[in-house]
């Protein structure tokens, strides 16, 4: 009986592997390949073209949201109007986020304003012009100083440019 | 076709030869047919992955080391394009359907065709009733083993998988085979009663 068995399964695996699949229309088949493949070569440069064409946009817009992404959760705003012991005092964006995270932006804010601060109550036609230019520059790259003089300046500097 | 017109061709092919390329579609896809026949038990399908393995081999062609067996390395490619086809989730739900359709039977049983000549549809019925419930692994290493008739290297080397699990791979399948020859047996004697 277990013989019969075997030879059952030999018999049956056997016959798979005598019986070669028949393919009718060979030229056919491979026809079918040839002319996928040359549709494929002639879509191809055109597809590489356009991939060329967006990956810089793609990547400029990317860098971007990401760049306002990181600004709107761990931006700072600078105000100039109550210093405390020298101090400029800053407010965070988000609440709840720690103070220290940007304790270094905020310095560097500071650093970089504080060659204008004994220039700011000055009037506008008495500032140092390279102040100016910094301040301008300064408050346009962060958005976030908002002393309103600072935007006074600012304004002021876009008119005399 | 000696190795060096095979050389040759792929060398055209490499420079983007159409004629060239057509001309080792014509030598090998029949050897290619045959796997993907045995290996996905349907004309059909069968037919769609050559097309797929010449379109992945005109792709890799650049990759391909001329010191080596083209043969062997189409035959690679090949095996692994069906491996993955068997595996993926699309395949099993569409055989679902076909095994509900047709019916998992034993045609050679139930015909009595033994000697006659099958043709594909039985022929594919065959292999589905013998490997349809195998895991991919298991219906990858019996059909290169048993039908194909690759040694446990060759199977190694073509697969990836290492001799051992090769060879549980093919305990397993050819367990589940007898089994299944036998419970259909069974049945038959059954129903003849």
């Amino acid at each position: 009986m277990m013989k019969n068995n075997e030879n059952n399964d030999n018999r049956l695996i056997n016959k798979v592997r005598e019986t070669e699949p028949e393919l009718d229309k060979p030229g056919e088949l491979t026809e079918n390949v040839m002319n996928r493949l040359k549709a494929r070569q002639t879509g191809r440069p055109k597809l590489k073209k356009l991939i060329v064409v967006l990956r810089p946009a793609m990547s400029a817009a990317a860098l971007w949201l990401i760049g306002l992404f990181v600004f709107q959760y761990f931006g700072v705003s600078v105000t100039h109007d109550k210093p405390k012991n020298n101090i400029y005092s800053f407010t965070e964006k988000k609440p709840g986020l720690n103070k220290t995270v940007n304790l270094q932006t905020y310095k560097r804010l500071v650093n970089k304003t504080n060659h204008c601060k004994e220039q700011i109550n000055k009037s506008f036609d008495q500032l140092d012009r390279q102040c100016l230019i910094s301040l301008a520059a300064e408050y346009q790259e962060q958005k976030q100083l908002n002393n309103k003089r600072i935007e006074n300046i600012v304004q002021y500097w876009q008119k005399i440019n | 076709m000696t190795r060096d017109e095979i050389n040759e061709l792929i060398r055209k092919s490499r420079q983007n030869d159409f004629a060239a390329f057509q001309k080792l579609v014509e030598q090998y896809q029949y050897m290619v047919y045959k796997l993907t026949f045995r290996l996905l038990a349907s004309e059909e399908d069968a037919k769609d992955m050559v097309q797929e393995v010449f379109i992945r081999i005109w792709e890799k062609l650049s990759t391909f080391n001329t010191n080596f067996s083209f043969s062997s390395w189409v035959y690679k490619i090949a095996t692994n394009m069906c491996y993955d086809m068997l595996k993926s989730k699309q395949y099993k739900e569409k055989k679902q359907v076909i095994e509900l359709q047709a019916g998992i039977h034993n045609p050679e049983l139930e015909a009595g065709n033994v000697e006659s000549g099958i043709m594909n549809r039985e022929l594919a019925e065959l292999i589905r009733f013998l490997t349809g419930e195998l895991s991919p692994k298991q219906k990858l290493v019996f059909t290169l083993s048993d039908i194909e008739g690759l040694e446990v290297q060759e199977i190694s080397e073509v697969t990836g998988l290492s001799p051992g699990k090769i060879k549980s791979n093919l305990y397993l399948a050819r367990k589940y085979i007898r089994k299944r020859i036998e419970m259909t047996e069974q049945e038959d004697d059954d129903e003849k009663q």
